[in-house]
């Protein structure tokens, strides 16, 4: 039902080439300053907390295809939701006989990302090849891992989108949280001390969505996979949280309709 | 009048500031005129005969009668004085200044003795034949003359205008000077039951004397624009007059009333705000040589007697004169209110404020973390030591708060989108500047809420190293003062491209932040960037924002250098100030405007 509607949605948007590509336009280019400003630096500097341009190239592009494939299935909807809520048009989702929460998200899948996850992927496919990737079972327990990473992107803007029931222009927290979570992910974690090492790793996960499968993949080679099971296993928990709190949210939600 | 019997012209002299005012020089005149007409004598009466030294008519005057009590005597008490006076005196004539409260005592003096008055005389003969006094004098608003004379009347009071004799010299003569004293306690018969103190205007930018410009306001200005209808008065250097209804209910005071009653006005043009224009007021104003009247009523009398009539509503058209009128010359308070405006705007989203001061500080904190595990690494960096590379670091993030808002270009973007553009192209000062105002307010709101909060929360990760010089340090604050400048001129640039371009998702807008970002280098020093690369950023403006104030701050470039990039800075504001009139002139024909 869900994929129902996602696909739907992107036929819908798909009607508007322009505006589609305008829209794809605008969220690439992000991209290539980031790279450019690790190309700089790594030109004048060879490696940055031991690692060098293409490993920090591949987990810049990773962590854009996690965090857009995060925010594909809930970015909108959640940034939605605070529209919904302040019109009352949360209602039109509550009387579906379908689960409110798979319907708001499948109504506000975001098409965009799907295409920026694909350029992002290839560009990490290519920095991947440069840093010397050899074909083997690390590749599965990796993939496992970036499931876990973007179950755990979606997570943390259901949380956010979750307060909005509670609270207004909640979309400015959100934006916050997200520029937040790609400034952070820009470098390894090496480069921070060892506090907020720890913080980023037990407190705010933010390190599990590219430092630890990146390195898993590219450099420590003595990291268990079990890790890897561990981060999927902490992205579904999160989200199942954020889940519940979502109803929580809901149940003391009043339409403002008469 | 009759016969003249005793030969004798009196002149009542007013006094100010111890010397015989100009019109009781021209009254003596005439009566000098006439009294050598009668061959007859001609008197002066004074409170004290010290004001007549010095003046060129004394020589003329027969005798001088001295009353002191003139000097401090109430006026009511004035006619019964004068009555005692001309009793023992009896002349033929006695001329009165034409001042309210001289023609209030010629009045009941000639009524005490039962003699004629006349009014606004504009001229006096004498005819020899009948031997009698003719006066002129104006009348039916001036449009006719009327020739007056006594009849059955032993004496004739004249009051004299102010201006109608030509003024005489007769050349100095050392004065006669009779004494006349009088006891007003013995002999007064009139008492003084109330005095009501007349209301004079103090503003003495609004006299109606010599303006060329007079505006009159009528009944039909309310407070609000009255005060409004000052300003503007004022601003012209016009005159403001009022109509009798406004003086009767004490909003004008009674020496700016214009009319019959009141003033009579010649100037060039003549506003009437909401007059009706009765003939009592119309008679005082038809030498105007242009008159304007603004009335709602299109059947006022006024508007037959106008040159250019307006029927609508008087506030209106006040306020519509106002804005176009007042705001033209305090353009600079304007433009400090649009700084003042824009800052207190941004004051309004206080979560805001946090947002950006937290979302710099994690950017600094990755930035000093990353660069300090970069010189971990490879410590043989000489362009930068650590500590410079950090300062760099919380010197760019500072700027970055309030350098880099992009204000100018959302407020385009959002002006030609909504088409609210056109509002401020009826402004009398031009969109650019209007924009800059703004954006100089959120320059300043940032600097203040988000650069000074930084600076301090910097001292968290390291301490900032103090400039190189003293002088440095002004050139960095001149820098960043003048890339103020090439920033906006920047930003307003690629605002315009809404012009052309409807950017719903600000593609434009993130591609330029990003892009100037890493070209200005905001986030690495420019002497880091790669052979190509860095002949390209060097060309580019971006750089005079960031890395070139920083280099100055650090030390880092000389003196050639650093004069070089000021007059760099100059020369891309002002190129781009071109470009940008001429963009915006193209792009005001492709404006397309929803709504009717």
């Amino acid at each position: 039902m869900v994929l129902y509607m996602m696909s739907l949605n992107i036929k819908a948007k798909l009607q508007y080439g322009h505006t589609l590509l305008y829209e794809i336009i605008s969220y690439l280019i992000r991209y290539p300053v980031e790279f450019i400003a690790a190309w700089i630096i790594l030109y004048n500097f060879k490696t940055v907390g031991g690692w060098n341009f293409s490993q920090v190239l591949f987990l810049q592009a990773v962590s854009f295809v996690v965090i857009s494939l995060g925010c594909a299935f809930t970015w909108e909807p959640m940034v939605c939701m605070e529209g919904y809520i302040v019109e009352g048009k949360l209602d039109q989702f509550l009387i579906a006989p379908i689960n409110p929460f798979w319907y708001v998200i499948g109504m506000n899948f975001r098409v965009t990302n799907l295409v920026i996850t694909i350029i992002c992927g290839a560009i990490a496919a290519f920095a991947a090849n440069k840093a010397g990737v050899a074909l083997s079972p690390r590749i599965i327990f990796y993939v496992i891992g970036l499931i876990g990473a973007v179950f755990i992107v979606a997570a943390f803007n259901v949380l956010i989108g979750t307060l909005s029931f509670w609270i207004y222009q909640t979309h400015n927290i959100m934006s916050f949280m997200i520029d937040t979570v790609g400034e952070l992910l820009k470098y390894p974690i090496t480069i921070y001390t060892k506090g907020v090492r720890f913080l980023l790793t037990f407190i705010l996960p933010i390190s599990l969505i590219n430092y630890y499968p990146t390195s898993y993949l590219l450099v420590d080679n003595k990291m268990d996979w079990w890790i890897m099971i561990v981060i999927l296993g902490v992205g579904i928990g999160l989200f199942y949280l954020a889940y519940r709190l979502w109803y929580l949210g809901l149940k003391q939600y009043k339409s403002a309709g008469g | 009048m009759g016969i003249i019997l005793k030969k004798k012209i009196l002149v009542v002299c007013e006094s100010e500031n111890n010397k015989i005012t100009d019109l009781t020089c021209q009254m003596l005149s005439k009566g000098w005129e006439l009294s050598t007409k009668i061959e007859g004598e001609l008197v002066a009466i004074v409170s004290d005969s010290e004001v007549l030294t010095g003046s060129s008519i004394i020589s003329a005057i027969d005798y001088v009668i001295e009353c002191a009590e003139l000097a401090h005597m109430e006026w009511n008490k004035r006619s019964d004085l004068l009555v005692a006076l001309l009793t023992e005196q009896e002349p033929d004539l006695v001329l009165f200044p034409d001042s309210d409260k001289w023609r209030a005592v010629a009045a009941s003096t000639g009524a005490k003795l039962n003699v004629g008055i006349v009014a606004d005389c504009i001229e006096i003969k004498y005819d020899a034949n009948e031997q009698q006094f003719v006066f002129h004098r104006t009348a039916y608003i001036g449009t006719k003359e009327a020739v007056v004379i006594g009849k059955n009347t032993r004496m004739v009071f004249g009051i004299i205008k102010k201006n109608v004799f030509r003024m005489m010299a007769a050349g100095a003569k050392s004065l006669k000077v009779c004494y006349f004293s009088y006891s007003d306690k013995e002999r007064a018969k009139s008492h003084l039951i109330a005095s009501k103190e007349r209301r004079n205007n103090r503003d003495s930018c609004l006299q109606l004397e010599g303006k060329k410009v007079i505006i009159c306001a009528g009944r039909g200005v309310d407070e609000e624009s009255l005060i409004l209808l000052k300003k503007i008065a004022k601003q012209m250097g016009a005159g403001l007059g009022y109509s009798r209804p406004m003086v009767e209910c004490e909003i004008g005071t009674s020496d700016l009333q214009i009319g019959q009653s009141g003033k009579f006005v010649q100037p060039d043009v003549y506003i009437a705000f909401g007059v009706s224009g009765s003939i009592h007021h119309v008679c005082g104003i038809t030498n105007s040589k242009k008159i304007i009247a603004v009335n709602r009523d299109c059947s006022a009398p006024i508007f037959e007697y106008s040159d250019v009539g307006i029927v609508a509503d008087t506030g209106d058209v006040i306020r519509k004169i106002g804005k176009k009128f007042l705001v033209r010359r305090d353009d600079m308070r304007r433009y400090l209110y649009y700084i003042y405006l824009s800052f207190k705007s941004q004051l309004i989203y206080k979560a805001n404020i946090l947002f950006s001061i937290v979302r710099a500080f994690i950017f600094l904190a990755v930035q000093i973390a990353l660069w300090k595990a970069l010189y971990m690494g490879n410590g043989n960096i000489q362009v930068y030591s650590l500590g410079e590379m950090l300062t760099y670091q919380i010197l760019s993030v500072i700027i970055a708060s309030f350098l880099t808002g992009m204000q100018p270009m959302t407020i385009v973007q959002d002006n030609i989108n909504t088409g609210m553009i056109v509002n401020y192209l009826k402004l009398p000062c031009s969109y650019q500047l209007q924009v800059l105002m703004k954006n100089l307010g959120g320059n300043l709101f940032s600097f203040i809420f988000v650069s000074i909060p930084m600076l301090v929360l910097s001292n968290f990760f390291t301490r900032i190293m103090l400039p190189a010089s003293v002088a440095g340090f002004v050139c960095t604050v001149f820098a960043l003062v003048l890339s103020i400048g090439v920033y906006f001129e920047m930003y307003y640039m690629f605002g315009m491209i809404s012009f052309w371009f409807m950017d719903r998702y600000n593609t434009v807008g993130l591609l330029i932040m990003n892009v100037i970002r890493i070209l200005s280098g905001a986030i690495i020093p420019l002497t880091f960037f790669p052979g190509r690369l860095h002949k390209v950023v060097m060309i580019l403006p971006m750089r005079l924002g960031f890395d070139f104030p920083i280099s100055i701050y650090l030390g880092k470039i000389a003196v050639p250098e650093v004069t070089e990039g000021f007059i760099l800075q100059i020369v891309w504001i002002l190129i781009l100030w071109i470009v940008n009139k001429i963009l915006f002139h193209f792009g005001l024909k492709k404006l397309i405007l929803q709504g009717g």
